[in-house]
């Protein structure tokens, strides 16, 4: 067990809401979510909260593209917030 | 649809000087002797044929006749015979031709002497296909994987006139000496293009291998669709998307991937990934620049391979795209992974169809299906979901509360099915791949063992 930081779910859902907002980039985004996912992997932390982490999961792929466009559309990033997916 | 050489977008990359709504010649030549008489796919050459206008129709040429030539003795200066050569001159001139497309490979040599003969432009199958993509390209590294294609392709074919090379050269900064042939300098030109090209490529497939990470992050399982050209693959990616994704009666009307979220009957979620359709004689070329999208094509999930049963040629379309997996070192491996989806049965007769039907009542990885209709669309659906579902067992841990990270690489790996926390544990069930459970348990074996040494 060590001492990483692990996220809430309202953290994560600041994060979207940031780059919902454009104050965040996604890439940014998610290269966060990514490294915060992979230290909890490799770490121990203390048990974690399913539903921050299916968020961490969805905001670790924000910056996946289909063609031109994002895989993710806001509107699917608002239906994360609102812990609909 | 004339351009040039510098154009980094490679929206047309121009073997000739073609232009939509040239009238066009398509000729399919037969050979009689010799390797290419060997192959013909299990297709009749008036089959081929078709196809042949198919593709000149995709780049909006007009075909006003079409033809099958017979060649008993390929000749290394025009392929085929001077009768040949004096009829398809008649028929030129009479028919007011702009264009010829030859549906097979033709040398330099023959390219050019066919057009002295013919006074008229003529392109060979690559020529015409290179001209598809590049028209089709939207991303840029889909642009560039086409320009690198065209450029081997004109490189290999410099024995021709290239003065519009020579006009572009300001493009390319200093230019040889005195004393460099048009050849030399034409084949250095596109050398250093090519060089320019390949590092560009090398800085999108930087990006790309992130992309990769990053889309093999993203927490649903990958479902890609393959098949022959004009199979019908966008218009079943609409279908199960309610998505407008290009779907014309066009080969190769999608060359860029796309992909898009589904909702499998179980509430599963899954990435839909349409692809660049394959076809016979894909040129090597184009193989080479687009193995990379292709490869990553072949890493998903499941892949169904879309199969238009109403064409004639269907079972040789088959075995087309079937080749290009191998070509690409897959094979046997996919086929666990792999549906065949008989496509465009609405278009059968009632007796066709109802065989068609009983044949894959027989094999649970045939699918018949209409994207246009939508018929067997609910039992492809429930057949992928049941698919993904039996390539994973169920299994129940009970986790200590410090025990985050293994929670975390059961939510990462596998899909929870219930968690139920109580004082002491926290118990999950999960379904995971084989593999992953195997791993999974030796991790957690590993841990106590060395819990315990620490212990000792």
């Amino acid at each position: 067990m060590t001492g990483i930081p692990v996220p809430t779910r309202q953290e994560i859902v600041d994060l979207l809401l940031a780059v919902l907002a454009g104050t965040s980039s996604r890439l940014a985004a998610a290269e966060w979510a990514a490294e915060v996912q992979e230290n909890i992997e490799s770490e121990d932390p203390e048990a974690v909260d399913p539903e921050m982490w299916h968020l961490l999961r969805l905001a670790a792929s924000l910056d996946v593209k289909s063609g031109e466009a994002y895989l993710h559309s806001e509107n699917d990033i608002k239906e994360w917030i609102e812990g609909r997916k | 649809m004339t351009a040039t050489i510098e154009q980094a977008g490679g929206a047309h990359l121009d073997l000739d000087g073609i232009r939509h709504g040239d009238r066009t010649l398509v000729i399919h030549p037969v050979f009689k002797t010799g390797p290419r008489a060997q192959y013909s796919g299990g297709r009749t050459p008036e089959s081929r044929l078709e196809e042949a206008c198919g593709l000149a129709r995709a780049i909006d040429l007009n075909v006003v006749a079409a033809e099958c030539v017979r060649i008993n003795d390929p000749k290394p200066n025009t392929l085929m015979g001077s009768g040949n050569v004096e009829r398809i001159a008649e028929r030129v001139k009479a028919e007011e031709i702009d264009l010829i497309v030859f549906d097979a490979s033709l040398t330099p040599v023959q390219q050019r002497n066919l057009e002295t003969e013919w006074k008229a432009k003529v392109i060979d199958r690559t020529g015409l296909i290179l001209e598809i993509f590049g028209e089709r390209a939207r991303t840029r590294e889909g642009q560039m994987q086409v320009e690198l294609a065209a450029l081997s392709y004109q490189r290999s074919r410099l024995v021709r006139s290239w003065t519009h090379l020579e006009r572009q050269r300001g493009g390319f900064g200093f230019i040889g000496g005195p004393g460099e042939s048009q050849i030399e300098m034409d084949r250095r030109l596109i050398d250093e293009r090519i060089v320019r090209i390949k590092k560009d490529l090398e800085d999108v497939k930087r990006t790309r291998a992130l992309h990769r990470q990053a889309r093999k992050r993203v927490p649903y399982p990958v479902v890609a669709l393959v098949g022959y050209t004009n199979a019908g693959k966008s218009t079943l990616f609409n279908r199960l998307t309610n998505a407008s994704v290009m779907a014309a009666d066009l080969l190769f009307a999608t060359l860029d991937p796309t992909m898009r979220r589904v909702h499998l009957p179980s509430g599963r979620e899954i990435i839909l990934s349409d692809t660049v359709g394959f076809i016979s004689d894909l040129p090597t070329e184009l193989v080479a620049a687009f193995r990379a999208t292709l490869e990553e094509v072949l890493e998903a999930d499941v892949i169904l391979h879309v199969r238009d049963v109403a064409h004639p040629e269907t079972d040789g379309q088959k075995a087309d795209v079937e080749a290009v997996l191998a070509g690409l070192g897959l094979g046997h491996e996919v086929t666990d992974t792999m549906f065949e989806i008989l496509n465009k049965i609405d278009l059968l007769d009632e007796p066709a169809r109802d065989a068609l039907l009983t044949q894959a009542s027989r094999d649970q990885r045939q699918m018949p299906i209409s994207a246009l209709t939508g018929a067997g669309i609910d039992g492809l659906l429930a057949a992928v979901d049941a698919r993904l579902a039996a390539q994973r067992r169920v299994e129940t841990y009970r986790l200590g509360h410090d025990e985050g990270a293994a929670q975390a690489w059961l939510y990462s790996h596998g899909e929870v099915l219930e968690r139920v926390d109580d004082e002491d544990v926290t118990e999950i069930t999960v379904r995971l791949a084989p593999e992953d459970v195997q791993r999974f348990e030796r991790q957690r074996s590993d841990k106590a063992n060395a819990m315990n040494k620490d212990n000792r």
